[in-house]
Parts: structure tokens; sequence; C-alpha cells
């Protein structure tokens, strides 16, 4: 029995050339395509132009968050703290795939901004609408996909895109208007903001990507908040990571106790004294 | 650019990380038992890791549990696992890197496997299947005479696995002994496949070539590239 082929779109080593997701690269892409256009090719199989590719490139500065506390960027971290770049960046990344922050949340910001124009159609651009709408989904106990920014009031990443965007007067798109429609009806309503994976989830869409391709394209993204404290936990190899001190750990488990083997080992030496003799032990 | 304040300076945190299992220190515990003077002394490693687990030393269960990781045990070449591990190696990676691919591999595999057997956990823990007994019956002979030598090796244990008086996939029954065990969760039974299996799948890639890329069947499974009409566009 041979094993079954698979067909693949993303790669062939031919003789004097590669080929890239249906592209030769040295005849094709070679010194016209830049890294956002093949991030793009990579994950939503097509070229970007040069002003969405632009878009692209403003998301990627705009998520450096790369601050070594933020959770997944400490377990990249931790795990560098032994010299290894590469084990500290994968495991980082280990983290996002279905988590709850992190690059994730960003398919489902965008899940749910798809349903919302799926929902109301034309009617998503009138602010009354978006404002019942919510009444609508917090009434229901409903917790919005994108919403919600921890330790701050605003999301700076979110202000900083839309600045760019505003800049680039890219700020029109369908996408991105509904999400600072909901933001604004959020922030009326419950006090709260729009986050990075609503901002992200937006402005991929408007670029035509897909939901499910929403949070692989941000974990690129973030690469290189990973990639910079990888690189530099694995150079300095930091003590302090590699073991707590005892007294940073509070150990909150069961209380000591002693196993039935043990007891019964008590309770027998103790009847025949001779037992505890190293000799028969 | 100078230290400032930032959201995290804002804010209170505990100034130190909580430890729930392992207690550790000179004279480690484990769900509160004395690693070095009690439970490693009188236990084998399978039940302190069932101890860790479910917080419980259960000597019978921890057999059980030995028996289910033998036979979870074979990682073979053929599974995606062991040879990934194994490229790693023939690529020269460190053993870290092996085994990190292997551990990866596995658990992923084990999640597929959990996956799919989502519905049925709880009646595994009954032994009622209802309903579900025709999804995850043995597929092949070869399967049914596994589950057999697994209920053998268990011998009178059997009794607290209701679920294998069912004539059961090889993977369902393993994860019916795991959930007589103790292991409930997700987390817990997916744990338990991949410590199983990690050691034999680092051995196969281990025992395997650094380099020896011309030994390496390139081409298996064939992949065969499509070009899109994007193609030199």
């Amino acid at each position: 029995m041979t094993a079954k082929g698979i067909v693949t779109r993303v790669g062939f080593a031919e003789h004097g050339e590669n080929h890239f997701c249906g592209h030769a690269v040295r005849v094709s892409l070679a010194g016209k395509a830049g890294w956002a256009s093949l991030l793009s090719l990579a994950v939503g199989g097509r070229v970007l132009d040069a002003a969405d590719a632009a878009v692209l490139e403003d998301a990627a500065v705009c998520t450096l968050a790369a601050d070594p506390r933020i959770w997944p960027l400490k377990v990249t971290r931790l795990v560098s703290s032994y010299g290894g770049t590469l084990a500290g960046f994968c495991a980082g990344h280990l983290v996002l795939e279905g988590a709850i922050m992190g690059s994730w949340p960003t398919g489902l910001a965008a899940s749910f901004l798809v349903e919302v124009a799926a929902s109301l159609g034309d009617r998503a651009s009138d602010p009354g609408t978006i404002s019942r709408f919510v009444d609508e989904q917090l009434a229901a106990g409903r917790k919005l996909p994108g919403f919600g920014v921890p330790f701050r009031p605003v999301d700076e990443r979110l202000i900083a895109l839309g600045e760019c965007l505003r800049d680039r007067g890219r700020d029109g798109g369908p996408y991105w208007s509904l999400a600072m429609r909901l933001d604004a009806a959020m922030a009326e309503k419950k006090n709260v903001h729009g986050n990075q994976s609503l901002a992200l989830a937006a402005v991929f869409l408007d670029l035509g990507f897909s939901p499910a391709q929403v949070p692989v394209l941000t974990t690129a993204l973030l690469d290189l908040c990973f990639y910079a404290n990888a690189v530099e936990e694995a150079e300095l190899r930091s003590e302090s990571l590699q073991h707590l001190p005892d007294s940073c750990v509070r150990y909150i488990g069961r209380a000591p106790r002693t196993s039935p083997r043990a007891e019964a080992k008590r309770t027998l030496d103790s009847q025949s004294p001779a037992l505890e003799q190293p000799a028969f032990r | 650019m100078a230290q400032t304040i930032g959201p995290i300076e804002d804010r209170a945190w505990p100034e130190a990380v909580a430890a729930r299992v392992v207690e550790p220190g000179a004279r480690p515990r484990v769900q509160g038992y004395d690693v070095y003077g009690d439970a490693a002394k009188h236990y084998g490693f399978t039940t302190l890791a069932l101890l860790g687990l479910t917080g419980e030393l259960d000597a019978e269960a921890a057999e059980m549990f030995d028996v289910a990781l033998r036979f979870a045990s074979p990682a073979s070449i053929a599974e995606a696992p062991t040879h990934a591990a194994m490229l790693a190696r023939l690529c020269g990676a460190r053993a870290a890197g092996v085994i990190g691919v292997a551990a990866t591999g596995l658990a992923e595999q084990s999640r597929r496997v959990l996956e799919e057997h989502e519905p049925v956990i709880v009646r595994l823990a009954t032994g009622y299947l209802n309903g579900m007994a025709a999804r995850y019956a043995a597929r092949t002979d070869e399967e049914r005479a596994a589950v057999s030598d697994l209920r053998a090796a268990l011998g009178p244990r059997c009794a607290r696995v209701p679920a294998l008086g069912y004539d059961l996939r090889f993977d369902t029954a393993l994860l019916a002994v795991f959930v007589a065990c103790g292991l409930r969760s997700a987390e817990q039974l997916e744990l338990a496949l991949t410590l199983a299996r990690l050691p034999l799948a680092c051995a196969e890639a281990f025992a395997g070539p650094v380099g020896a890329f011309a030994s390496y069947p390139m081409n298996l499974p064939p992949f065969s590239y499509r070009a899109t009409e994007s193609e030199d566009a």
C-alpha cells in the first residue's frame, strides 16, 4: 500500500528556481515583493499592492507591545533563559493557538464583525442601529469579542493603528468603520473600549482576509515581540528566571501528610525495633 | 530611555507565584507527601505522576495506570510525532530540540484523540455508552486483539473499568482505563497519552542518524505542487 499523495500550493524546489504560492521566486518575486506582501501571499494566497502592504506594515508596527512581563512573552523569556533562542520563541507561540489572549481572539473578533455586518446589512452604518444591536447583545448576556482593555482605559495599539489609517486615508473601510461604531456604543453603554483584537480584525477584514486567516496574520505580526525577547533572554540567561528564590513561591496546596506505606512501615518498625537497624533495611 | 511608569506599575500584584501541587525546597512535597522521605521511597514513578494529577495515592489505580501507559507507549516512526522527531535528529537538532518536537507532536496527537472522544469521556466513567458504542467500536480484528491483551494485562482490575465490557477501539479502551484511574479532564488525559509515548518516540528518533539525508525517503508521502494561475504573472 502506498502513502496517499498531498497536493500543496505552498512551494516547489525546481532546478534553478523556487516556487512560492504560485510565484517563481527569482523571476516574479525577488526585488519586487516586500515582506508584508509575502506574508499576505503565505497566509491569504495573494500579493498585496503597495498601499495595502503599507497598511499591513502599519499593523505590524502598532502591535509592538514587547514588555517581557506580558504573559506569552514571559513564557518565551522563561524558556529562553537556558540559552535557546528558538525554543523560547516556539514556546511563546505554543501559548497562542486557542488562547484567550494574544493573537487568537482576533479571529473571534473578526467573526463577530462579519456576523454583525451580515446581520445588519446596510443598517450597520447607522449609529442608532448599532446602539440598539449592542443593547440587545448585552441584554442577552453576551460578551462581545474584541472588547475590554486590561489594566488601562484604552488600548494604545488600537489608537496608534487608527492614527496610521487616518494618515493614509484608509480609515473608511467598512469593517474599520463598523468597529469604531461598535466601540463608541460600548464606550457609551459600558465604558468599555475595543482592544487590539478588534482593530486588527477590522483592518485585516478590510484588506480582504477571512476570519480564519486573521489570527495567523496577527501571530506573524507579533513575531517581532517574541524574537526580541527570545534573542535578549538567550544572551542573558537570567538566573532569576531559571529558578525563582524559594521566597518568591507561595505553596497553597495540600498540607503535609504521610502515605499509607510509610505509615505501615513506621508501625512495623515501632513493633520490631531491630528492623530499624540499617542491616535490615 | 529611563524606566517610566506603565499600566503594570500602576497596579498592585502578588509578590509570589502560587504552587499548588509541588511544594518546592530542599525537601519537595507532592500533594503533601514528602517525595524523598516517603513517596519516592514507597511508590513508583507512575504512582507519583497519578498522585500529582488526581491528588490521591491509589496503588491499584496506579497499577492500572501503569498498564495503560505501557500499552499506549509504542509511538512508531509511522506516526507524525516520531517521524517529526526523527527528522529533527536527521537535521542535527539538539536533543532538547528533538524532545521538544516529539513532545509537541505527541501533545497535538493526543489533543486530536481527546477531541474525537469528547462526547464519550463522561460515559466511559460510568461504563454506559448509551447509543455511542458503535461510534467507538473496534475497527479491525487486530485492534480487537489489542484491547483483549489490555484486558488480560489488567486482570481482575478490569472490574474497575466497566466500559471495557464493550467492543472498543484501542484508543477508546486506553482512555477508559485512564478515566478509571481518576483522570477526567481533557488536559489530564492528553498528558497521560503524551507521557506514555514520549520515551519511545524520542528513543526512535535518537536511534536515527544525523545528517544522512540521502537515506531518508524525501518524497514520502508524495507531494505535488499545483501552481495557481498567478504563477509567473
